[in-house]
């Protein structure tokens, strides 16, 4: 008798498609049912943790856009994020929650497109210190204009409402934008993306205009860590400078190491292991760096696309179980 | 005129940071952002021994000696091993970050977090100039005349620069060169460290003090062109006078970022550096 094996993708559309038959929509449900009954199932710290990493993964899916898919090192995740939180605590009074969380996404996809344009002639290391210049500008006025930063007292942010409610509100956008990512990579953008990391000389010879694919993904993914930054803001209640320091990038480009590069699902579990972790070694503070260095550069030298790739081996390995 | 020396005095220790990365990135084709936190355990280990031995002197050549022999083990057990894997640049440049993650806290937990003050090699004035800042130039003339000898004049310099131009070829012709790197690692780091322990009086140790320094000189060795030795010196004197000169006369509280925004003009206007050369993408 022959297992019934993986699903062939005979279609572009197929591989389009993100409920593709009947089990994944049962597992899409199920994974949804888990997801609405969090608030009840953990504690107050363990559902301010998740909400934490959900934001998170928002970030951190949008910067793999940027990295793992078009290949561009950047650091200035803290700058969009910084941004994204300080644009929300301005402009929330005005129009309101909703609509300034995506004014918030927007500017940032603004400044993404200014600090991309330093990205079409700069490549490798020399990217990554232009864009960690840009981090560094942006928490250098902010720590310098009080008008913005709301000064030593730090800014406030008017509360959302309970604990439940601001990871609802969490969650619905981490759907809306993990869809919107999935589709972004599945479709003909992704794949430009894709192949304006593995040569971008190839890929304009293939008629893909280079200039335009790198500021709308510098544009993307700056869109994503903007809405990131709002909903921190959100979940913070209160912004100060200090909070978006460098360090903040380092972090956010560990998670996508530990991840796993270009791929959605590894953004997932980069920042679960990125928030995660630390809350383990409450009392240990200081160690919390040694244990992440040391699993970046094991994952780094054995396991190179990351906590996906070992999912995807695990996955396999169950896949044809009688036969290894 | 303060300014002026103060300037070259911060520009000279970034010529001496931004050299080890220069020398670093022509043997491996790695950037590597451990160089600033090799360089502060360095200091440290130097701080910690003046405190036991009160000599100075000493202290600062052991504690670079020190730092370089971590850099040294540091290439040899984890970067070689993972080129010999196939790992690619841009993943031993992630290793490098997550070596600095780990010597950070590593520094924190045996030193503590509370900045330190740092003795300095000599104090009052020399002539109209600072004593510290006479210390700096000859130091760092000192070395950079030494390196300019090793490179250009020893038989070791002629290997280190056969590989920065063809590593496989110059395996080939029975260069070892595991053993070569490891050493202009150690090198890198000693001259870092060094240039730490100069650099220190100035500020107050913490395990993030050569950071700020360290991207720095970075950004002077990019401005120069990573691929000429004599672009890198230019470029970090460049970047350390334009800092002060701007801190001292328009606004101390944007010198960074202004320094950030001469990087980017220049990158913009001739993104190989100043002395660089142009790189040839192929297919």
């Amino acid at each position: 008798m022959i297992k019934k094996t993986v699903r062939m993708k005979t279609d572009y559309l197929d591989d389009y498609r993100l409920i593709a038959d009947l089990p994944a929509l049962v597992f899409f449900a199920l994974v949804t049912v888990v997801f609405i009954s969090i608030p009840f199932l953990f504690s107050e710290l363990w559902l301010s943790v998740i909400t934490h990493i959900a934001l998170y993964s928002i970030a951190v899916l949008g910067q793999n856009l940027l990295i793992g898919y078009t290949g561009l090192i950047s650091f200035g995740q803290a700058g969009f994020l910084a941004i994204g939180a300080y644009t929300f605590a301005h402009s929330v009074h005005i129009l309101g929650f909703i609509p300034s969380i995506f004014i918030s996404g927007l500017i940032a996809s603004v400044f993404g497109v200014i600090v991309g344009f330093p990205s079409l002639r700069l490549k490798g290391p020399y990217l990554a210190i232009a864009t960690l210049g840009f981090s560094v500008v942006v928490f250098q006025v902010l720590q310098n204009t009080p008008a913005i930063s709301g000064g030593r007292m730090g800014l406030s942010v008017p509360s959302f409402g309970s604990k439940a409610e601001i990871f609802y509100l969490v969650l619905a956008f981490c759907y809306l934008f993990y869809i919107a990512g999935y589709k972004i990579v599945k479709s003909s953008i992704g794949k430009s993306f894709s192949a304006i990391r593995d040569s971008e000389v190839a890929a304009e010879t293939l008629g893909i205009n280079i200039v335009k694919m790198k500021l709308l993904s510098f544009a993307i993914s700056s869109f994503y860590t903007g809405v990131a930054g709002a909903l921190y803001a959100i979940y913070m209640k209160y912004l100060e400078p200090n909070m978006f320091f460098i360090t903040e990038s380092i972090l956010m480009f560990s998670a996508i190491v530990i991840g796993g590069i270009g791929s959605v699902l590894g953004s997932i579990l980069g920042s679960i292991f990125v928030i995660a972790v630390p809350q383990f070694f409450v009392g240990m503070k200081e160690l919390v760096p040694i244990i992440f260095g040391i699993v970046i550069v094991l994952v780094v030298m054995f396991e190179p696309l990351g906590l996906y790739g070992r999912w995807i081996k695990i996955k396999l390995y169950f896949m044809n179980l009688p036969f290894r | 005129m303060d300014y002026l020396i103060s300037g070259l005095q911060v520009g000279l220790i970034y010529v001496l940071l931004s050299f080890g990365i220069f020398l670093i990135y022509r043997t491996t084709r790695i950037l590597n952002f451990a160089h600033g936190d090799i360089a502060t355990l360095g200091t440290f280990i130097a701080l910690t021994l003046h405190q036991k031995t009160e000599n100075l002197l000493i202290s600062v050549v052991v504690g670079a000696f020190c730092s370089g022999v971590v850099s040294m083990l540091f290439y040899r057990f984890i970067i070689y091993e993972g080129e010999r894997r196939g790992v690619n640049p841009l993943g031993l440049t992630i290793i490098t970050i997550a070596f600095a993650y780990i010597l950070q806290s590593f520094e924190i937990v045996i030193w503590g977090a509370e900045p330190k003050d740092f003795p300095s090699l000599a104090y009052g004035r020399f002539f109209i100039f600072p004593a510290q800042f006479v210390v700096i130039l000859l130091v760092s003339l000192f070395l950079m005349l030494g390196m300019y000898f090793i490179t250009m004049k020893t038989n070791f310099g002629i290997q280190i620069r056969a590989i920065s131009q063809n590593r496989e070829a110059s395996a080939t012709l029975g260069i070892s060169v595991k053993k070569v790197v490891s050493f202009v690692w150690f090198i890198a780091s000693f001259i870092g460290a060094i240039a730490g322990s100069l650099i220190a009086p100035l500020y107050f140790v913490d395990q993030f003090f050569l950071f700020d320094p360290f991207v720095k000189s970075f950004i002077g060795a990019v401005v120069g062109g990573l691929d000429n030795p004599f672009g890198v010196v230019i470029g970090s004197i460049i970047v350390g006078l334009a800092e002060n000169i701007f801190g001292g006369y328009i606004s101390i509280k944007f010198k960074t970022a202004f320094v950030f925004f001469i990087a980017l003009v220049f990158l913009l206007i001739k993104p190989e550096g100043l002395l660089g050369r142009e790189i040839k993408e192929r297919v």
